[in-house]
């Protein structure tokens, strides 16, 4: 059932099994397993079904560090979360990703890429999508179009695939009506009240905006409200607790991530006759599971390889074909300021702009902590410092050079970079708004806040679900790596074994 | 492939620059006459026969290695060997081997945000130093 909080008698106390505190795509999911085997679960959705200014502004943040994107714009506080305005890119980590690298601090997972194939799975459906094939020879067989013969190269072609997008809220909206379990709309979590004994949480202090407060006592709490909101919402419940839960260690809020883009000045020269429509967004016919196949929107992009990452010690890194299409445009060509438009005046050549994304190596400086303002819940809101190592934007220009160099020498054409006056490399930083990595997992306490099992540290009834659990965020889209994950989790919930890892 | 469309479309990027360069500027050196026969050489057997173009981009080249001359014919001097070599380079297979080899090598020279290899922007090089044009290649 999908009930209203703000008609809520002031002081009500909901029992359940399961309280999912966070209604996008990890908290969707996870509940809708849940509900769907019978377990007693109420769903917290921070908001209504539309966008909602006076929700939006419960996200507000202060932002420091490189960049200048406002928090509270780059996620969405209603029912559905972020899902409701993202753009429906899905790729999964590399099973390097996963993997320590010595090259870059703070890597290495305490799970493997194997471990979360037969999740991957799962997610693929979550988000309308087909089997789980990404590897190029098999989706190349698929397209019936070639990517670039660059094998054993510094370059190397991987896929993604598009969902919709999938907007949970809506998509899913029958399933959660139908179940017995409520989701409760408008219904924001104030804090987190631990047993005495300060190792599990006893219950969760909720409101309505001007409206009635409710608790909810469960069995074990799953918070999953975004990568910067995880994080705050932990250091916020610090009333039993100084540093905040599951904070023991100083981690929670540390080593937020991003993944750093840029859009503009790089292109890519190809010879006419060069084949690229494997770059090209297309609709494939992908098989599903259990027979029949759906039509899915599939994209070609250039990413390094592993073996020139670990040759040159490099993070992820990968380049899309823009949105933008010279074909056609015209402009003066005089125009220094339009210079990058010359190039449409060239009709002999093919000519493809870059977008290009790399993976933002984990630091402990780049941090949400809290500022003292509150916002009109009581709760102090985020600061967030972006911090971010200068070899992760040197990996920008040089993945860049990697990618025109291959291409030179496989005769495919010249690559061009935006440069400054001075010859330099010359972009502007924009966020993907992926939040990533504030409560990590690890191994250790000492490494993380979460454990494998995405269980907090100390804490034995409270997990995290979503992108802040992730080590190490790769060059990848976050949402279905978050999907997988929650799809992991509802198996640890519900007591099931995993499923066997299937090794790539 | 259209044989004129890299540098072409280079060059003409380049002019648009706000550095665009059409000759070149004032920290290149002198460089020696004796190149000059090479230049010519390279504008008649280079494998992209746009010499406006080339002009464009080996000022621009150029512009990048700076005043030293000592510097300069250490950097062109893996060209000028093989243009000194002789009947190979009338062979425009030669030079696109050579620069395939360079891209292989990773011996690649940013260019005005170009990545090109070392050996195109050597010939695009002499062809700026000496403003070699049609009507030298007609002499």
């Amino acid at each position: 059932m999908i009930e209203d909080a703000r008609t809520y008698e002031d002081g009500r106390v909901l029992e359940c099994d399961v309280c999912v505190i966070g209604s996008g795509a990890a908290g969707v999911t996870v509940a809708r397993r849940l509900m769907a085997e019978g377990q007693r679960v109420v769903l917290l959705a921070g908001g209504g079904p539309e966008r909602d200014s006076t929700m939006q502004a419960l996200y507000a943040a202060s932002m420091s560090g490189v960049g200048d994107f406002r928090p509270e714009n780059t996620r969405r506080r209603q029912h559905g979360g972020s899902t409701m305005h993202w753009a429906g890119f899905c790729l999964p980590l590399s099973p390097e990703d996963f993997e320590p690298r010595d090259w870059i601090p703070y890597s290495g997972w305490p799970i493997r890429y194997a471990d979360l194939v037969p999740y991957y799975r799962r997610a693929q459906l979550d988000v309308e999508l087909a089997d789980f094939v990404y590897g190029t020879p098999e989706l190349a067989a698929l397209r019936g179009q070639e990517p670039l013969d660059v094998a054993g190269g510094a370059i190397e072609s991987v896929s993604y695939h598009f969902s919709p997008p999938s907007r949970f809220a809506t998509l899913y909206e029958e399933e959660l009506a139908a179940s017995g379990s409520p989701t409760l709309l408008w219904a924001h979590l104030t804090e987190l009240v631990l047993e005495p004994g300060l190792d599990s949480v006893e219950r969760a202090s909720c409101a309505v905006l001007g409206g009635p407060t409710f608790q909810v006592e469960a069995d074990r709490f799953v918070l999953a409200c975004g990568g910067i909101d995880n994080a705050r919402l932990l250091l916020a419940s610090n009333r039993q607790m100084e540093p905040g839960i599951g904070n023991g260690h100083d981690l929670v809020g540390r080593f937020f991530m991003e993944h750093p883009h840029f859009y503009r000045g790089a292109v890519w020269i190809a010879p006419s006759d060069l084949d690229t429509s494997f770059y090209r967004l297309r609709r494939v016919s992908l098989p599903l599971p259990d027979g029949g196949d759906r039509s899915v929107q599939v994209q070609g992009a250039l990413a390094l390889s592993a073996a020139i990452r670990e040759a040159e010690g490099l993070p992820g890194f990968a380049a899309t074909f823009g949105a933008r299409d010279f074909d056609g445009v015209d402009v003066d060509p005089l125009d220094p300021e339009r210079a990058l438009s010359v190039l449409a005046h060239h009709e002999e050549v093919g000519l493809h702009a870059l977008d290009c994304r790399v993976e933002q190596t984990p630091d402990p400086d780049s941090r949400v902590t809290l500022r003292g303002d509150t916002d009109a819940l009581g709760i102090p809101q985020a600061d967030l410092h972006w911090k971010i190592r200068d070899e992760d934007l040197a990996t920008l220009a040089r993945g860049l050079e990697l990618i025109g160099t291959e291409l030179g020498a496989r005769q495919l054409g010249r690559l061009w970079r935006s440069v400054d006056a001075d010859g330099r490399f010359d972009w502007e930083l924009e966020n993907g708004s992926h939040h990533m990595g504030t409560t990590r997992m690890a191994a250790r306490p000492e490494d993380g806040v979460v454990d494998a099992d995405c269980r907090v540290f100390g804490v034995d009834n409270l997990y995290v679900a979503g992108s802040s659990v992730f080590t190490t965020g790769g060059h990848a889209n976050p949402t279905l790596t978050i999907v997988a994950l929650a799809q992991r989790l509802a198996d640890h919930l519900l007591g099931r074994p995993y499923e066997p890892a299937e090794e790539p | 492939m259209k044989r004129r469309s890299f540098l072409q479309v280079a060059a003409a990027q380049l002019a648009a620059a706000p550095l665009g360069l059409g000759a070149l500027s004032a920290c290149t050196p002198p460089p020696p006459l004796e190149w000059r026969d090479l230049a010519l050489r390279a504008a008649t057997h280079f494998p992209i026969d746009d010499l406006e173009s080339a002009r464009i981009v080996g000022a621009r080249f150029l512009d990048g290695v700076g005043r030293d001359e000592e510097q300069l014919e250490a950097e062109l001097a893996p060209t000028l060997a093989r243009l000194e070599a002789g009947a190979p380079i009338e062979d425009p297979e030669t030079w696109r081997a050579a620069i395939r080899a360079d891209f292989e090598a990773g011996e690649t020279r940013d260019t005005g945000g170009w990545v090109f290899a070392a050996t195109e922007c050597h010939l695009a090089a002499l062809v700026a130093l000496f403003d070699v044009g049609p009507a030298d290649l007609e002499a």
